[in-house]
């Protein structure tokens, strides 16, 4: 019973190493599964004036190009991007993967009938696929503008490459759901959205719209006649839905009105504005300062210095403040490459607007400077250069030199880095100002090992424990099924006895005791023959030799020779042996005799 | 006539053993005594790019710790003054870039991890790929930590369960300790899992031009979707033709050409 539980638990442990290990190992299996390409179309029957999409996919594969689709007259149809997923599943205890790449292509039917888009050709591991030809349906189309459309403002038609302006999108609409922001191509420009969007009601005619307008802050960064947009809004539209009215019967007109409510149909719309075409004007070449860093707007400055009375090697922290209209994000402190007698850090700077759209407000920046040597007397002239649109002109901001008084530094003291701390600096202590200085030993060679987990000869080394307890679990299972088999225990016993009993006979016969060898011999045979033929041990006798044996052994011979082992033994009560040499060869003939015995299979009990 | 094979003597024996101790000793010897011969084949250049970090020289200095680094000299403190070479350049995603090297080759180093969230700090928020709690608490320990702390139950357990089954399981104890190291070990590997595809299941990259466009498609003739600035960190998602799929910090998606980043090492 013992066994038994020992095998179970043996069994139990078994699998539960055998889960840990397929944890340790799950990472490595990973890999891509099989591939497959085609292409839908999400909507296969649209109106004029609406858009569907077809979607070309690509399991576990891609394609050597963007997949191409022949012009089709009557349909507009451009790329709008890819987009990628990935499942992991188990299946039969193996991980499989679906990597799976979609590029979509926007059909914009502009007339009405049936449209077959030829199959999709797609190069893919230097073999070329095609998908399925796909058929779309495109009827009638509705005039949506009496029920939404959208305008841009511009606030100047012309400006400097550079220069802030603001853009505004207003949609007008009688039954749309804004989901979707507008979407507004950049080439060209950087640009911002600004505040949050605000609504208001508006008459258009005779007709009430709500206007929903968002707000943005640009910049052109080219120079030349750009055009902004045509800007797109993709806007559901939310109609009632007739169809369902018409079948309704006079009984319930009473809650017509109220279930028509909910009885609306959906229609994606996707609302598309003019270009408005912008004058990009470059900065003019004539007047521009050497310090010039590229600030279009209009500012002044201000200019800050504390502490001006330091040690050599002490930090000085400058303040400069830009205040102004522009884009206050883009600005960049002017040079300080002149500043050569003050070790330098790099500076940090904030932005503050004053206005909610962030067309104004000032820039900090903040700088350390150190001075090197107790001779500087000055701060050096700072100057700032900016571009003026409405002057139309370069305009230099000049900060005069500041006063400042350096003592000698008597102790030459290492100079600070990174630590800010000194009385009278401003900046908190223990907040880094600056990056952790250069390290002065080289070190280690970086060697770039691959992770443990990756290496081979790591993972095979975890068969070392897996092979100790593999080993000492067999080890187990063996002594288990060993202590519960009585034959195997006997067989074991007897071969000890035989084999110790061998030893004093030759011992016997070389001491010519031969009563006592004949009486070993006697029992050593019933031992042996007994466990052989599964029989007590005291039930062996001559008679059975010849019963049980005869077909056993492998020639008659050995038969001959243990019946006469058998008979010399019950005769040597009456005429004992005295020859030691008689013994010995008795001796050696019962050895051979085990040895037959022995290899007899195992067991020959019937 | 074959003559027989004499024995050798105890002297010949000694002689041999004389001979292979000083082998041992030239080996050695050789060993140590080209090792402060590297150390001077990297330690002059090093010091040279050091120099001309401290005289203010920073291109200079960028450039020398480079020819380094290219020429086999790449430890964990010539990476980092790379890195701060390039920071004083004005250029921050390559010196972001560095840094990570310099923290691949040295994961716990104070300066290096220092350096990283100043210059983060400097660009503003939304630079980096958010991260979970999780995330982050992975990150905290280096992989190859994590594998030696998921290795030591697993050894422990199989070692006390053979020696359990060896024993025919007379000692309740060695049963209690193989649970628990059984149990402790398939909690790790389940961190570890995770852990392993948080490092080498994601590629990470950072923006190295001033200002780079981010496409819909893989293409120049892509319609551009935003921008990012220099030491924005981006997920790769995929590659085709020289161009990068990303996810930026805010979670969109775009194709940004290879030339405008610089892919970063797996985290330790």
């Amino acid at each position: 019973m013992a066994n038994k539980h020992s095998i179970i638990v043996g069994i139990r442990e078994s699998a539960f190493l055998l889960a840990g290990l397929a944890l340790l190992i799950l990472p490595l299996f990973a890999r891509a599964q099989s591939m497959a390409y085609d292409a839908v179309l999400t909507n296969n029957a649209v109106p004029v004036g609406e858009s569907t999409v077809i979607q070309v996919r690509f399991q576990n594969c891609e394609p050597a190009k963007l997949p191409e689709i022949p012009e089709i007259d009557g349909l507009t149809i451009t790329y709008s991007g890819p987009s990628r997923s990935s499942s992991y599943n188990f299946v039969n205890g193996r991980q499989t993967t679906l990597i799976t790449v979609v590029h979509q292509f926007t059909v914009s039917p502009q007339k009405e009938g049936t449209f077959v888009i030829p199959p999709i050709e797609s190069s893919i591991n230097g073999k070329v696929y095609k998908t399925q030809a796909l058929r779309l349906m495109v009827s009638k189309g509705r005039d949506y503008s009496q029920y939404a459309f959208i305008r841009v403002r511009v606030a100047k038609q012309s400006v400097y490459v550079g220069e802030m302006f603001q853009l505004a999108v207003d949609l007008y609409e009688r039954n749309a759901k804004l989901e979707e922001k507008p979407v507004i191509p950049t080439d060209g420009f950087i640009i911002a959205e600004v505040g949050q969007p605000n609504q208001t009601q508006t008459r258009v005619g005779n007709q009430v719209y709500n206007r929903v307008t968002f707000r943005y802050l640009a910049r052109a960064v080219k120079t030349g006649d750009l055009a902004i947009g045509p800007i797109t809004w993709k806007v559901p539209l939310f109609f009632k839905d007739n169809s369902r009215a018409r079948r309704r019967n006079s009984i319930d007109s009473i809650f017509r009105n109220l279930v028509d409510l909910n009885s609306t149909v959906r229609r994606d719309v996707t609302l598309t504005s003019d270009p408005i075409s912008l004058d990009v004007k470059a900065l003019p070449e004539e007047g521009k300062p050497e310090n010039f860093t590229g600030a279009v707007g209009n500012f002044t400055m201000s200019f800050e210095a504390s502490p001006t009375e330091v040690t050599a090697g002490d930090p000085i922290t400058l303040t400069m403040t830009l205040e102004g209209r522009g884009a206050l994000e883009a600005l960049k402190m002017p040079s300080f490459d002149s500043w050569r007698e003050f070790k330098q850090y790099q500076e940090t700077s904030s932005v503050a607007y004053s206005d909610e759209i962030g067309l104004s407000g000032r820039k900090t920046f903040e700088k350390v400077v150190i001075p090197n040597n107790a001779e500087i007397t000055t701060l050096p002239e700072i100057t700032y250069s900016f571009f003026d649109p409405l002057d139309e002109s370069y305009k230099t901001l000049v900060q005069a030199p500041i006063p400042l008084v350096v003592k000698p530094n008597l102790q030459a003291a290492s100079q600070p880095t990174v630590i800010a701390g000194a009385g009278g600096f401003d900046i908190p202590v223990n907040i880094a100002t600056n990056i952790v200085h250069i390290k002065p030993h080289f070190g280690t060679v970086a060697t770039g090992t691959a992770p443990l987990i990756t290496q081979k000869w790591f993972l095979w080394a975890q068969l070392i424990p897996l092979l100790v307890w593999g080993g000492a679990f067999t080890y187990r299972l063996q002594k288990n099924a060993s202590g519960k088999n009585p034959r195997a225990l006997r067989k074991k016993r007897v071969n000890s006895i035989v084999n110790e009993g061998l030893t004093n006979l030759r011992t016997l016969a070389a001491g010519n005791q031969s009563e006592e060898f004949f009486a070993l011999l006697f029992r050593l045979l019933q031992e042996q023959i007994g466990e052989r033929l599964d029989l007590p041990a005291i039930a062996i006798t001559e008679a059975i030799i010849d019963e049980r044996l005869q077909e056993q052994l492998s020639s008659p011979e050995v038969l001959q020779s243990l019946e006469r082992l058998f008979h010399t033994c019950n005769q040597s009560r009456y005429a004992p042996v005295d020859s030691p040499e008689e013994l010995n060869q008795l001796a050696l003939e019962a050895e051979s005799i085990f040895d037959e015995l022995q290899q007899l299979p195992d067991p020959i009990a019937k | 006539m074959i003559r027989p094979r004499k024995r050798p003597s105890r002297d010949h024996y000694q002689a041999r053993m004389n001979n292979v101790g000083w082998f041992c000793y030239l080996i050695v010897s050789v060993c140590f005594a080209s090792l402060p011969l590297v150390a001077a084949q990297v330690d002059a250049p090093f010091d040279k790019a050091n120099i001309l970090y401290e005289q203010g020289d920073y291109k200079a200095a960028a450039e020398a710790y480079r020819t380094l680094i290219e020429n086999g000299g790449g430890s964990a403190a010539t990476y980092f003054n790379h890195g701060n070479a390039l920071y004083q350049s004005g250029k921050i995603g390559q010196a972001l870039v560095e840094y990570h090297h310099a923290l691949a080759a040295n994961p716990r180093d104070p300066d290096i991890l220092a350096n990283i969230q100043f210059t983060r700090e400097k660009l503003g928020p939304s630079v980096v790929m958010p991260r979970s709690f999780w995330q982050q608490f992975l990150l905290q320990v280096t992989l190859n930590e994590w594998t030696i702390l998921t290795i030591i139950p697993f050894w422990i357990w199989l070692f006390v369960a053979g020696l359990k089954a060896f024993q025919g399981g007379q000692r309740p104890a060695l049963s209690v300790v193989a649970k628990l190291s059984g149990f402790v070990f398939v909690g790790l590997a389940l961190i570890l899992l995770v852990a392993t595809n948080e490092r080498l299941g994601k590629e990470y990259a950072i923006v190295t031009a001033a200002e780079a466009v981010v496409r819909f498609g893989p293409f120049e003739e892509s319609k551009s979707s935003h921008n990012l600035v220099d030491g924005i960190e981006v997920q790769l998602l995929d590659y085709k033709n020289g161009w990068h799929q990303i996810r930026d910090p805010k979670g969109q998606l775009g194709w940004l050409n290879q030339e405008s980043v610089r892919q970063l090492p797996a985290l330790p």
